[in-house]
């Protein structure tokens, strides 16, 4: 790997931990523009908030400091799956190995994330937790699932264009969609955001710089769902080029889909977590058997 | 004001105060109000109003929040969950006393189930030993929505007060 390819990747990477914020400001501005209203005053305010958060008091919740820890230590789990994430698409060294290790970091990122919320001594906090973990365990399935495929069928693609190998492309493709979209936390699913209005849930304890870093966690963890996203349909569009092309359409690809995840958000109501629990399980049964059959034929 | 604020262990107050002037997240405590100043503080809160529009949002637990909008006279029922709410927020808090209930008590000033308003609370709260960095006094019955805007302007220092609280006390007969 040569300089610029290692300053590019670092470049990215960097960029990446700034941009989530950032976007996470245009999207409450979309927001408020389908809603009616002027919305927040600058794009940064989700920077402010987090600014604000970073240097207010932290209140250690009785028991908490391992979920204290846990929140930092997700924090780092979910830079190393952009830093990595950036590597691995930037050199294409997309293998069984880079993919298993993808998935266990990002996977990781988020069990960190509950862990630190049933490390705390409010049982409220560890209902609503578990709440969470519910919907997780059949996502996960949907994100390795639809992860696997796509990556299967562009690869197939690659080599024996055929309408069933699109056909299987396009079922993984929308695995990996509808799995990121509630990986993000979004409406219905956005159980970490929803729950304290019930004075219970993930965050409830948290505050000061541990609040400020689990939401800035959450928002990292967005803009890598999103970039996966992206990926998966920028190498069908463009195919790699060289490494600075690859960086400029992933960055703004990301960006449109991180906005267009938050707009769909937008236009959603809020609906019961087993019924959420139950279409997801449903959606991606049956996604996953019509990809057999798809492949069987292709 | 901002300078006036001291450091509290690890945190600057002074300068978490001047940060909160761009996000202040505020968190809705009712301690027995009749109702009339909650439903004015959810209008504050609607697309109408947009708060969101000065950094103010609605958040779901004292520990997220800045500032308590206490609204009632704070009923001996409500007492114990009040001083809990307020000392489970992170410094610096912030509390605006809304409505004539909030402010004084209302016409529940010297009853035997209520304190009597935010200024007694305080006293209690100082005995307490927990600390509250900054009140303002939003009268009203109900208090009007522009009149919360407008509090949490000069609780950030963003307005200049127009009128000063001034506490007097009730003559028994």
């Amino acid at each position: 790997m040569d300089f610029i390819t290692i300053s590019l990747i670092s470049f990215f990477a960097v960029v990446s931990a700034f941009l989530p914020p950032l976007l996470d400001g245009v999207e409450r501005k979309v927001r408020a523009k389908i809603q009616s209203r002027i919305g927040p005053p600058t794009v940064m305010q989700t920077w402010y908030d987090l600014r604000k958060l970073a240097v207010k008091e932290l209140k250690m919740p009785l028991g908490g400091e391992l979920a204290v820890l846990t929140v930092f230590l997700s924090l780092i789990t979910s830079v190393s799956s952009i830093a990595y994430l950036t590597y691995v698409l930037i050199t294409s060294t997309l293998n069984p190995l880079s993919i298993a290790t993808l998935i266990v970091l990002i996977t990781a990122s988020h069990n960190l994330t509950l862990l630190s919320s049933v490390s705390t001594s409010n049982p409220f906090s560890i209902v609503g937790s578990y709440r969470n973990v519910t919907l997780l365990l059949v996502n996960e399935f949907g994100f390795m699932a639809g992860f696997i495929a796509t990556l299967y069928a562009l690869v197939r693609l690659s080599t024996n264009p055929t309408p069933l190998s699109f056909l299987a492309y396009a079922l993984g493709l929308a695995a990996l969609i509808v799995s990121t979209y509630v990986g993000c936390g979004r409406l219905p699913y956005d159980i970490h955001e929803a729950e304290p209005e019930l004075a219970s849930g993930a965050l409830i304890e948290f505050s000061g710089v541990a609040l400020g870093t689990y939401l800035y966690t959450h928002l990292m963890m967005r803009y890598v769902f999103s970039l996966l996203v992206a990926y998966a349909i920028s190498t069908l569009i463009i195919g790699f080029t060289n490494a600075l092309v690859v960086i400029a359409v992933l960055a703004l690809l990301t960006s449109i889909i991180y906005i267009l995840y938050g707009v769909v958000a937008a236009m959603l109501g809020r609906t019961r977590v087993d019924l959420g629990v139950r279409t997801l399980f449903t959606l991606y049964v049956s996604l996953t058997l019509c990809l057999v059959v798809a492949w069987l034929f292709a | 004001m901002v300078e006036a604020l001291p450091r509290n262990g690890s945190v600057d107050l002074a300068k978490a105060f001047d940060k909160l002037k761009r996000s202040i997240w505020v968190f809705h405590l009712n301690t027995g109000s009749c109702n009339g100043c909650d439903i004015e503080v959810l209008d504050v809160l609607t697309p109408y109003f947009d708060v969101e529009r000065f950094g103010i949002k609605l958040v779901g637990s004292p520990r997220h929040a800045d500032l308590i909008l206490l609204t009632g006279p704070i009923t001996i029922k409500t007492l114990d969950k009040v001083v809990r709410a307020i000392d489970a927020m992170p410094r610096p808090r912030l509390v605006l006393a809304l409505g004539s209930c909030g402010v004084g008590g209302g016409i529940w000033f010297n009853t035997y189930s209520t304190l009597g308003g935010y200024p007694k609370l305080q006293e209690l709260l100082k005995s307490l030993g927990v600390e509250v960095d900054k009140v303002v006094y939003v009268p009203g019955c109900p208090v009007r929505p522009e009149a919360i805007i407008y509090g949490v302007a000069l609780l950030l220092g963003l307005a200049e007060p127009k009128v000063r609280y001034e506490r007097v006390e009730a003559v028994e007969g």
